[in-house]
């Protein structure tokens, strides 16, 4: 049965995979990206990982949180076991998956806001220049200076226990810093090109020329720069579950798997060995696919292959 | 240069009243305070006394400028996980973790150095393909699971290296001089290995790039129009050129390093200061996490200006600037 719901996920993914092909398949920036078989390989591995986390209640073999008995506790990998039991005997394979959806579902929506907060603020002071810029700017080189992990620790001990939306909301406010830095060194260069001369030159406001001209131009670095902060992202996240501070013990993440395998490590190495395979695959993936949409977006920042 | 030096140290020290702002407004803003979940193994009249030491009976805006006073005078507040003051747990752990990072920072610039020259000369072959595959593959690794993985392999199933602390502590008593540094080396192996493949990955893609710009400038065409060797062009015009801007990177693989080396020194129990702010969250010990958060940054902010002043150094274009 399981074996049959496997299948028609792969075949799910196969068609998704097939008709992005043929919807990129010579087209400009889309063939440029198909280019890199890096980058196609890192794609189809995204929609393998999100289709899996979007089905995991149907993938999975046991119950994610359900302690199967007392003589499973630990036990090795087998084939009804695929990833074996961690200390408390529950199911490895099903808490990975389960842990996939959630960390991808932070991760996500903590880039998301990150994106939206960086462009603000890197618009604006690009945009207004002068004493407001280099205060904003200032600000952010301070922030910048602080290892991102240890102002994440820091904010999660002294609000601990934190739950997801604060988990979320916490690492989308700490990751929008080197946005900001991107997305006012692209405005300063927009902002002295002809067509926003001749915007102004025809009576537009300031806002609607940094939505109609700015904004716009500023979309294809910044999209770069948040497909591959999605794998620090999903890598910060780990961290805090791994200390502790991220999500609590019965609900699976990828990092509190890990956390939960670390003291039997040299018995029980295969707790933690799966949930971290799930993690580099996915950080990878993203890497992968970001440095693909730089080649197939940014022209001007062809790496030299 | 003078000025320059001077610029740099202003900007630093405004760095570090941004951050120490910014840790002050946590340390408000959170539940409670500093002395708020000690766990009654401190007496309640000594809780008192530091709270009024640290200002924390008087109004906020002469707290905070009690509290800019004491980081101004390297009093970081009073641990209540280790019931003393901040600054004698950083003198006693701080020394650990720059050994590690010195370590790792030479570490990871001479592989990433090593990898970026091999891939620019080798560009478009299987060598360069998969020198940067597997340099983002390491890249791509949450630190603290490569750090369990390498404990996991070279500790527990090939026992070669130590799994954890500084020195062993069973020998150590008995061993002579040169054992304790064979004996304290080992124990370095796995944390530098560590934060050397996390990092090595930047500092090589950096540096193919330098190169292949650098191998597109005239000197270059010249020096192989007079029949220079491949070898000679390589090692002498293009690598110059090519090493100037990596040294700015040294300054921008400072956090990452330091970040890195909380998971890696609590999995290899390094006793540093990423291990202590790591063992601080089960405490909530609110003074030692937010020290730690201006330590770090500080180390950044000086690890800074040395990478700008050693870039002065080296460039006499920047230096008569």
């Amino acid at each position: 049965m399981l074996a049959l719901r496997w299948l028609s996920a792969a075949a799910l993914i196969a068609a998704l995979c097939v008709a992005l092909w043929r919807f990129a398949r010579g087209r400009g920036a889309f063939a440029r990206y198909a280019a890199h078989p890096s980058a196609v390989i890192a794609l189809a591995a995204l929609i393998v990982l999100y289709v899996i986390a979007a089905f995991a209640p149907w993938l999975a073999t046991h119950d994610p949180i359900a302690i199967l008995a007392q003589a499973l506790v630990n036990h090795p990998p087998s084939r009804e076991l695929l990833f074996g039991t961690d200390y408390a005997g529950r199911d490895v394979f099903s808490r990975v998956l389960y842990g996939t959806r959630i960390s991808l579902t932070i991760a996500l929506l903590a880039t998301v806001i990150s994106v939206i907060i960086g462009t603000a603020y890197g618009a604006t002071a690009g945009f207004m220049g002068g004493t407001l810029d280099a205060v904003m700017m200032r600000f952010v080189d301070a922030f910048l200076a602080i290892p991102r992990i240890v102002l994440l620790i820091a904010i999660g001990t002294l609000w601990s226990p934190l739950g997801m939306t604060s988990l979320i909301l916490i690492l989308g406010l700490t990751a929008w810093f080197p946005t900001s830095r991107l997305v006012r060194a692209e405005v300063l260069s927009i902002k002295e090109r002809d067509m926003v001369a001749a915007a102004r030159a025809l009576g537009a406001r300031d806002l609607a020329i940094v939505r109609r001209h700015v904004l716009p131009n500023v979309m294809t670095p910044v999209i770069v720069a948040a497909t591959l902060g999605v794998a620090g992202v999903i890598i910060n996240e780990a961290a805090l579950s791994y200390l502790g501070i991220g999500i609590p013990d019965p609900t699976p993440s990828l990092g509190n798997i890990i956390r939960e395998g670390t003291p039997y490590i040299a018995t029980a190495w295969w707790v933690a060995l799966f949930p971290g395979i799930a993690l580099v695959v996915t950080a990878l993936a993203y890497n992968l696919a970001g440095d693909g949409l730089r080649d197939a977006m940014d022209p001007r920042q062809v790496d030299h292959t | 240069m003078r000025r320059l030096l001077a610029g740099r140290l202003l900007q630093g020290l405004a760095v570090i009243w941004v951050v120490a702002t910014f840790t002050f407004a946590l340390l408000h803003l959170a539940p409670g305070d500093p002395f708020s979940y000690s766990e009654r193994r401190i007496a309640p009249e000594v809780i008192a006394r530091w709270r009024h030491v640290y200002c924390l009976d008087r109004p906020l805006p002469a707290q905070y400028v009690c509290y800019l006073r004491s980081v101004a005078s390297g009093d970081l507040g009073y641990s209540i996980s280790q019931a003393r003051p901040v600054r004698d747990i950083l003198v006693d752990y701080v020394p650990r973790t720059l050994e590690l990072m010195s370590l790792g920072l030479l570490a990871s610039f001479l592989v990433g150095i090593g990898l970026g020259v091999l891939e620019a000369r080798r560009r478009g072959t299987f060598a360069d393909w998969g020198s940067r595959g597997i340099t983002l593959f390491f890249y791509s690794m949450p630190d603290f699971w490569l750090a369990l993985m390498l404990a996991l392999i070279f500790a527990y199933w090939l026992p070669i290296f130590p799994i954890s602390g500084i020195e062993d502590v069973i020998n150590a008593p008995t061993n002579s001089w040169w054992q304790h540094v064979v004996d304290h080396l080992r124990h370095l192996v796995l944390p530098v290995a560590t934060l050397t493949l996390m990092t090595c990955a930047g500092i090589a893609r950096f540096q193919r790039a330098a190169m292949l710009d650098a191998m597109q400038l005239e000197f270059v065409v010249t020096a192989r129009a007079k029949g220079v060797s491949e070898n000679g062009i390589v090692r002498h015009h293009v690598l110059r050129n090519a090493l100037l801007p990596i040294i700015t990177l040294a300054g921008l693989t400072l956090p990452m390093l330091l970040g890195g080396a909380v998971l890696v020194e609590l999995v290899f129990s390094w006793p540093g200061m990423g291990f202590v702010t790591a063992m601080a969250v089960g405490s909530r010990d609110y003074a030692l996490v937010t020290s730690s958060v201006l330590i770090t940054s500080a180390l950044v902010v000086v690890g800074t200006i040395i990478a700008d002043l050693l870039y002065a150094l080296a460039d006499p274009r920047v230096r008569a600037a």
